[in-house]
């Protein structure tokens, strides 16, 4: 394809709003949820809240960035809170907590690992012509099954230097450096690169993408690796959280990433979406958590709430098609 | 073949393809081999017994799944069934009216709302059924308190374990037995059965042609709810106790049982002929898994190869060319 013009949008305020009224109306729940947050605890908005909030939202934001681009190209991914469990447990088996370099190796080989697993679903799906659905949640087995063989119960000692460095406390604020980068590449690569606009062509009509020349394949298999990916550096980031390794510890971020995605605005039809509501969802989530835990509601409420936000943001979001 | 009535009656009873009984046949073989007296009459009663509860719940699922949706909710609802079914008998035989009042209520609503999402605001099956799951999953946990207590009442007990007919089977075989030729005549043999393979094989086409798609909908959804209720009380039967994680494993079999059989993911073909074939090689397979002390881990390896191995097998011809 020739080299075209990718900035055809203007960047008009007015026109911007009109553009993505669902996100504009997200953020302003955002504000909300803070306001009310702010009067619950008075401390919510000091430094050291907001920078929890920046660590506790890291995860769910990276594993929700895969979700959106699998999303936009009009499949699903089923199978990201798994591959977060696998990666997490071949990271933690790996490290060599003792050597000062002991988790450069386990590093390279769990975002191999991820980026294999991602590619495997795409293989699966494009090469065997399976549809997404039942091919994530298949893999979404095998890769928890992976995952718990390899570690039947949580344990394991993480490199002490490298995840302080994750976690911003070795002196470089690691984490939001790590949010600004991956908001700025993850919009580079879905809205302003090729490879983005391929995705959401596939995802807007696959066949007008066929006919015009895009390599469904080629895309798809792209896609599904860079999920991989992402998943696997949400799960690095996790695990230096976490300090262990937990084949379970990814079970909530399948359904929480869907859930994320599509209160940020990204349509499960396809096509339509980007990572400004992506990380605005994320955000929300966990604000949601927050103000339940300070409301001192019972943390089982949190199943409800979840499943409901993401009946509710479905509803809202089929409704605003029409 | 001669066309007269005995074999088209056959014809129509079977349905689905002659490789889902090769299949059985092998299991069949494979397990008196690997484990010695497993075609014993009694060990076949106990085999029938264990896969009544997933062939009662996959009804459910076929019927989801034939018309293009699937039910990820049944696992959590055969989980709440068991915690309330419990906690209300507490061991009482007078409990039974009420309770079974209640929880097929609770299946019901159950399917309403999930068939309301899909229809009404049109959310993809998929994401409806696990949000809808997630939510019940909450309920559980919020109506056990964490705790699940109670026992069953000895009247569903016996009903359930005590293997008193024809000498080796039980009463809950028996109850499987009558549903499973409900279902085949049902679907094979009613107009409501035919409307259900149209919809599932061409919905437009379907609407069209004058069938009420969302009151075909609505039913299959409110069946599936119900009959996941149902596994929950043989469940409970079964067991005697309550317990958080009783219906985890039901989602994923029931899938598994109905791919298996033959039934296509995308919906349309197949039937619950096919789906018995594919709940008693599963639950041949899983006894095989278990006593070669192959942990869960193994299982759910084993799950997700089958279920993409037999979604290709059986869908090959129907591989799209892009």
């Amino acid at each position: 394809m020739s080299k075209m013009n990718l900035r055809m949008n203007s960047f008009k305020i007015k026109e911007v709003m009109q553009r993505n009224t669902h996100v504009v109306y997200m953020y302003l729940f955002l504000l909300i949820m803070v306001i009310v947050a702010g009067i619950l605890d008075p401390d919510f908005l000091s430094m050291r809240n907001i920078n929890n909030l920046i660590l506790s939202s890291q995860p769910i934001f990276i594993v929700s960035c895969a979700q959106m681009i699998i999303l936009l190209m009009g499949d699903i991914d089923l199978s990201l809170g798994s591959i977060i469990g696998l990666v997490n447990v071949v990271f933690v088996m790996l490290m060599q907590p003792e050597q000062p370099y002991g988790f450069v190796v386990p590093l390279v080989v769990a975002i191999a690992v991820g980026v294999l697993c991602g590619l495997m679903n795409g293989f699966l799906i494009t090469k065997m012509h399976l549809p997404s659905v039942i091919v994530t949640i298949a893999t979404s087995n095998i890769f928890g099954g992976l995952a718990l063989f390899a570690c039947p119960v949580p344990g394991g000692k993480v490199h002490n230097i490298f995840s302080r460095f994750i976690m911003g406390r070795q002196g470089f604020p690691f984490p939001i450096v790590l949010m600004i980068g991956m908001f700025v590449a993850i919009y580079l690569v879905a809205s302003r690169s090729t490879f983005g606009m391929k995705v959401r062509a596939v995802g807007g009509n696959s066949f007008a993408a066929y006919t015009t020349g895009i390599s469904i394949e080629r895309i798809k298999l792209t896609a599904y690796g860079l999920a991989g990916f992402l998943a696997s550096l949400s799960s690095i980031f996790l695990t230096s959280q976490m300090r262990c390794a937990d084949a379970t510890v990814g079970n909530s971020f399948t359904v929480n990433s869907l859930t994320v995605a599509v209160v940020g605005g990204t349509a499960l039809s396809g096509s339509v979406g980007g990572v400004s509501g992506v990380i605005g969802g994320s955000f929300i989530i966990m604000i949601i958590n927050n103000i339940l835990n300070l409301i001192n509601v019972s943390s089982f409420y949190q199943y409800v709430i979840q499943g409901l936000v993401l009946i509710f943001a479905l509803a809202i979001s089929s409704k605003r098609k029409k | 073949m001669e066309l007269n009535r005995r074999n088209m009656l056959l014809q129509k009873i079977s349905g689905s393809n002659y490789l889902v009984g090769i299949v059985l046949m092998l299991m069949l073989i494979g397990a008196q081999i690997i484990i010695p007296g497993f075609l014993g009459i009694r060990n076949v009663g106990n085999i029938l017994k264990i896969a009544s509860f997933i062939g009662i719940a996959a009804i459910g699922q076929t019927l989801a799944i034939l018309i293009g949706g699937i039910d990820m909710s049944i696992s959590n609802v055969v989980t709440l069934v068991n915690i309330m079914t419990a906690q209300m008998m507490v061991g009482d035989n007078s409990n039974i009216p009420v309770t079974l009042i209640t929880i097929l209520c609770i299946g019901a609503v159950v399917g309403t709302v999930n068939a309301f999402g899909i229809t009404y605001f049109k959310i993809p099956p998929i994401v409806m059924t696990i949000g809808m799951g997630t939510v019940i999953q909450g309920i559980a946990l919020l109506y056990s308190k964490g705790a699940p207590k109670g026992n069953a009442a000895p009247l569903l007990r016996y009903l359930v374990n005590e293997p008193k007919i024809f000498g080796f089977t039980t009463w809950v075989v028996i109850f499987w037995v009558v549903l499973a030729i409900m279902m085949i005549v049902l679907l094979k043999m009613t107009p409501f059965g035919r409307r259900v393979f149209a919809i599932g094989n061409n919905r437009t086409t379907a609407r069209f042609s004058g069938i009420k798609i969302n009151r075909i909908i609505f039913t299959c959804y409110i069946l599936s709810g119900i009959f996941a209720a149902v596994t929950g009380v043989i469940l409970t039967g079964y067991t005697g106790t309550a317990s958080a994680q009783a219906g985890a494993q039901y989602s994923m079999n029931s899938i598994v049982a109905v791919v298996v059989g033959g039934t296509a993911i995308t919906g349309g073909r197949g039937g619950y002929g096919g789906t018995i074939v594919g709940v008693i090689i599963l639950t041949i397979l899983n006894n095989i898994l278990t006593v070669m002390n192959i942990p869960i881990s193994g299982v759910m390896i084993a799950q997700g190869l089958i279920i993409i191995v037999m979604v290709y097998v059986y869908g090959k011809e129907k591989a799209k060319t892009w």
